[in-house]
């Protein structure tokens, strides 16, 4: 099927999207809790080449977006000045992964003339950089969380399955309890357990920890199966007969057998959590404002006004079905068909 | 009737170990409603103190555990802070719009699955299983909340249908519409529709692909080919023979669809304001409302383990090799 | 093993007995299966015994028991001065390379994802002996001395034919130099040359590694070929055991008879089972 063919493409793009998000603070032109308030929802900046005296630029320009008399909402370009777009230059601070300061940006305009590639929201704060910053605690909540449930998982079931008898029943009732509940209510169950209002980067740690333990469950299920069957393969026993220990055992005969059924689940439990972190956030239960997630930076939409008029404040949503897009394509193509011997 | 039975008194155990964990997940939930209460300076310490004591919210977690559950089973379904209310009044409403909204969507989502699913299957390649092919991949990759924002665009910039709530407030029935219970149901069903279509399309995608391969599963097996070769007619196995043989994994289906359709109802609810169980509970947490959070939590599970069992009964009254067991 | 004498058991079975209790801690509905009975067996250094007997008879039970794969309830075992079943867990880790089995599914017996080499290494590498290069070189040798070439070292399990891949396992069983090795039904499901063929592969092994053998098996016949001594289980209890000689001539237990009795049918259907 032509969805093999994707593959590559959907490899390089989350690539892409991954790097610009760990490295938003260079890809994005502000700080994404940077407000221009007299600029709230203005939308996407037009980036210019021909001026209105017909002449080429080589370096693309954009005009100033100025408020219609009489209104707040409403903008229209300023054409009486050029605002040039440069690369590669400084602006606020930022660090690089949380390390290195650094000034430098991919690209900006002067102070007069802020560029919004895709728009500002109901604070004048920019979409774009937003995005990528949002983009960080979205995907990486997901990629972490999905890491961490497996690993329980992983974990529990191993030990299920190894030991069986009344820890195997303990857990696997324990997990039956934790499928048995619709997937959200549990999961807001379990974010009902901590504080309303989080900050910012407890939020993101919190998150991925309630994911992971509202996660465990399916992952165990399927691995204490795989283990169980693996333990009672005549290979494990003959590996017994040769002396061996629980630990040679595991690590050498079941475990790898495992880890198949394991990047499996992984593979389902990204998306799932991405959309998680974006659903719990869009309600105002994962990460808050003024920090940007796509989730609380899609829960502006809520507003008819917002829905109707600023299509701009869409652009998360694009964003996020473009990156589910690339993972089932990604999963589609590898890890579902990996062989299990 | 053996497995009917064990397969209810599971049910029952399942349910009860699903009232453990969310009490004890949402009794961990630091600060309550008095907390807050606390700040309002009309309201003295010592009458949250007592509001406090009144509703038993500091006595050890297995005795408030108990008490619930005995509670509970006398039909008392404890106590919502922030309506100042019983809670079972207001559960009630709100379990039945949720059913409501949850059985519009299925069977929207079965009415278009089912024969679009067989025959995409009994047709490989043709236009209708390119179709369903399209669909489930557009679906798939279009999460229920985005789905739900366009949607709600839709109904803003069109105006045709209501964009959210339950019903209309203050409308006069007039014309054909004079009858005042008519008016109130095409009222309701006209704001059910968006919820219930978004609800049905994120189910869609799942069910498509199931149902398309389970028929093309059962249209490849010999017995078919036996049936074929006697001369009957195409249109005629497919629905008398394959379907039914095909019948046992939608069962199944049936169920787990149950599950998934409660989860993203609660996302659905909220965005459309629709009031339901959902809608509910992310209003009890926003308020730290204990009862109503854990009484909605166990209701949806309810839902979700009653699916499961209907579809166990369906399953048991459709094969008869469960019965022999 | 060379100073012992002939008259020095090398493996001595006492009163084993072992039940299975089928059903869990939770079930209402326990059973109970009487796997062995009270069995008693003497296994001489050299010597080969083979244990027939029809399916659910008890054999592979007494086979795992011995191996301690399985533990068995009560009895006791006796190799090479100590007892198996009272051994502390490390000391019994060391004394199991004694003891090696061959099972009857070669295929199931060996990790698919590993090739022929590591799979043969594997005891040696367990048991932690020499370094990695010098446990390959012994590995190679077994297998050349089984009969697979050296070339097919890098070949996966799933590769090789039924017999080549039987050859493999006892290549497998025999790397840390075990003085008993016990064939769990090794021959079973093989088509008859083949069969023939690992049998004389197992007599010539006898005479140049000095082992000993408990073949177990479900043909008589086979069984007669390979042991001096046959002794017949039904029920998890020995009923009879003599020499293979006297068994086919003169069978005095029912079951011993019946045996001796479905012998054409048995070569009939030997490759099946």
């Amino acid at each position: 099927m032509s969805l093999r063919k994707g593959a590559p493409l959907a490899i390089a793009a989350l690539l892409l999207c991954h790097a610009m998000v760990l490295f938003a603070g260079f890809f994005a032109p502000y700080s994404p809790e940077m407000q221009y308030r007299l600029l709230a929802f203005a939308p996407p900046t037009y980036i210019h080449f021909v001026d209105t005296q017909g002449r080429l630029h080589i370096r693309p320009f954009m005009y100033r977006w100025a408020p219609l008399p009489g209104s707040l909402s409403e903008f229209r370009e300023d054409r009486n000045s050029i605002h040039p777009v440069h690369f590669f230059v400084p602006g606020g601070e930022y660090k690089i992964l949380g390390l290195f300061a650094s000034r430098m940006h991919l690209f900006g305009t002067d102070k007069q003339a802020p560029v919004f590639l895709i728009g500002t929201d109901a604070y004048g704060r920019d979409q774009f950089s937003r995005l990528l910053y949002g983009g960080r605690i979205s995907l990486f909540t997901g990629l972490l969380a999905a890491a961490i449930a497996v690993a329980l998982g992983l974990c529990l079931g191993g030990i299920a399955g190894y030991y069986g008898g009344l820890v195997d029943d303990a857990f696997m009732r324990g997990a039956e309890i934790f499928l048995a509940m619709p997937w959200l209510y549990l999961l807001l169950a379990v974010r009902a357990a901590l504080p309303l209002h989080i900050a910012p980067e407890q939020a993101f740690v919190l998150l991925i920890a309630v994911l992971g333990v509202v996660g465990w469950a399916r992952p165990a299920r399927l691995i204490r199966g795989v283990v169980l069957s693996a333990k009672q393969r005549e290979y494990v026993l003959a590996a017994r007969g040769f002396g061996a220990s629980d630990l040679y055992i595991l690590r050498r005969h079941v475990l790898p057998q495992a880890f198949g059924v394991a990047l499996n689940q992984a593979a389902l439990y990204i998306p799932q959590f991405i959309l998680a972190e974006v659903t719990l956030s869009f309600f105002g239960l994962g990460v808050s404002e003024p920090a940007p997630s796509w989730g609380n930076m899609l829960a502006g939409l809520q507003r008819y006004y917002v829905l109707e008029s600023c299509w701009w404040m869409f652009a998360p949503a694009v964003a996020l079905v473009a990156v589910l897009l690339a993972y089932y394509r990604m999963f589609s193509c590898y890890v579902l068909n990996t062989p299990r011997v | 009737m053996r497995f009917l039975l064990r397969r209810a008194f599971q049910s029952l155990l399942l349910l009860m170990g699903a009232s453990v964990l969310s009490f004890v997940f949402v009794s961990l939930a630091p600060g309550d409603f008095f907390a807050e209460m606390r700040l309002n300076p009309e309201i003295s310490a010592d009458t949250v103190r007592a509001l406090r004591a009144q509703n038993e919210l500091n006595r050890p977690l297995p005795v408030r555990y108990l008490h619930w559950i005995g509670s509970i089973s006398k039909g008392d379904w404890g106590f919502s802070f922030a309506y100042n209310s019983p809670a079972a009044p207001i559960l009630w409403s709100r379990t039945r719009n949720t059913l409501l909204l949850t059985c519009t969507a299925t069977a929207f989502a079965w009415l278009v699955a089912m024969p679009l699913g067989i025959w995409a299957a009994a047709r490989p390649g043709n236009w209708t299983d390119l179709f369903a092919g399209g669909v489930v991949a557009v679906l798939l990759a279009t999460p229920e909340l985005v789905l739900a924002l366009l949607l709600l665009l839709f109904a803003v910039r069109t105006g045709y249908l209501p964009a959210g709530g339950f019903a209309s407030v203050g409308t006069l029935p007039s014309g054909m519409w004079a009858n005042a219970a008519w008016h109130h149901a095409a009222d309701v069903s006209k704001h059910l529709f968006l919820p219930g279509v978004c609800l049905a399309a994120g189910l869609l995608p799942l069910l498509l692909s199931h149902v398309r391969t389970a028929m093309a599963e059962i249209l490849q097996s010999p017995f078919i080919a036996a049936a074929r070769g006697f001369g009957i007619p195409f249109r005629r196995l497919l629905w008398r023979h394959a379907l039914p043989a095909a019948a046992n994994p939608l069962i199944s289906l049936f169920g787990f669809s149950i599950g998934m359709l409660v989860s993203s109802s609660l996302l659905v609810e909220a965005v459309f304001s629709w009031p339901g169980l959902g809608q509910l509970m992310l209003e009890a947490i926003r308020q730290r409302d204990f009862f109503l959070m854990v009484d909605a939590a166990i209701l949806a599970t309810a839902f979700l383990i009653l699916g499961n069992f209907i579809a166990d009964v369906l399953l048991y009254l459709s094969d008869p090799r469960i019965r022999v067991e | 093993m060379d100073d012992e004498t002939l008259s020095d058991p090398l493996l001595e079975v006492r009163q084993l007995s072992k039940t299975y209790v089928r059903g869990r801690w939770n079930s209402s509905g326990k059973s109970r299966v009487a796997a062995l009975e009270n069995v008693d067996l003497t296994i001489l250094p050299g010597s080969a015994i083979a244990l027939v007997g029809k399916s659910g008879s008890g054999k592979s039970t007494l086979a795992r028991c011995l191996a301690r794969l399985e533990e068995p309830d009560s009895g006791e075992v006796w190799f090479a001065g100590k007892d198996l079943l009272r051994l502390p867990y490390g000391e019994l880790n060391r004394m199991r390379r004694g003891i090696q089995l061959v099972f009857q599914h070669s295929a199931s017996a060996m990790n698919p994802r590993l090739t022929a080499a590591e799979i043969v290494a594997e005891p040696l590498q367990i048991q932690n002996q020499t370094t990695r290069r010098e446990q390959r070189a012994q590995a190679l040798t077994m297998m050349e001395q089984v009969g697979i070439p050296r070339g097919w070292s890098e070949r996966r399990p799933l590769e090789f034919s039924g017999g080549q891949r039987q050859r493999l396992a006892i290549a497998r069983a025999l790397v840390l130099k075990p003085p008993l090795l016990i064939l769990d039904e090794a021959l079973a499901g093989l088509d008859l040359t083949t069969q023939m063929r690992i049998a004389n592969l197992l007599l010539e092994l006898r005479d140049s590694l000095s082992l000993s053998y408990l073949f177990i098996s479900h043909d008589l016949q086979m069984a007669a070929y390979l042991a001096g001594t046959i002794a017949v289980m039904q029920l998890g209890r020995i009923v009879e055991s003599s020499t293979a000689r006297e068994l086919l001539s003169n069978p005095r237990h029912a079951a011993s008879r019946q045996l001796v009795g479905s012998i054409p049918k048995a070569l009939a259907c030997s490759d099946g089972d």
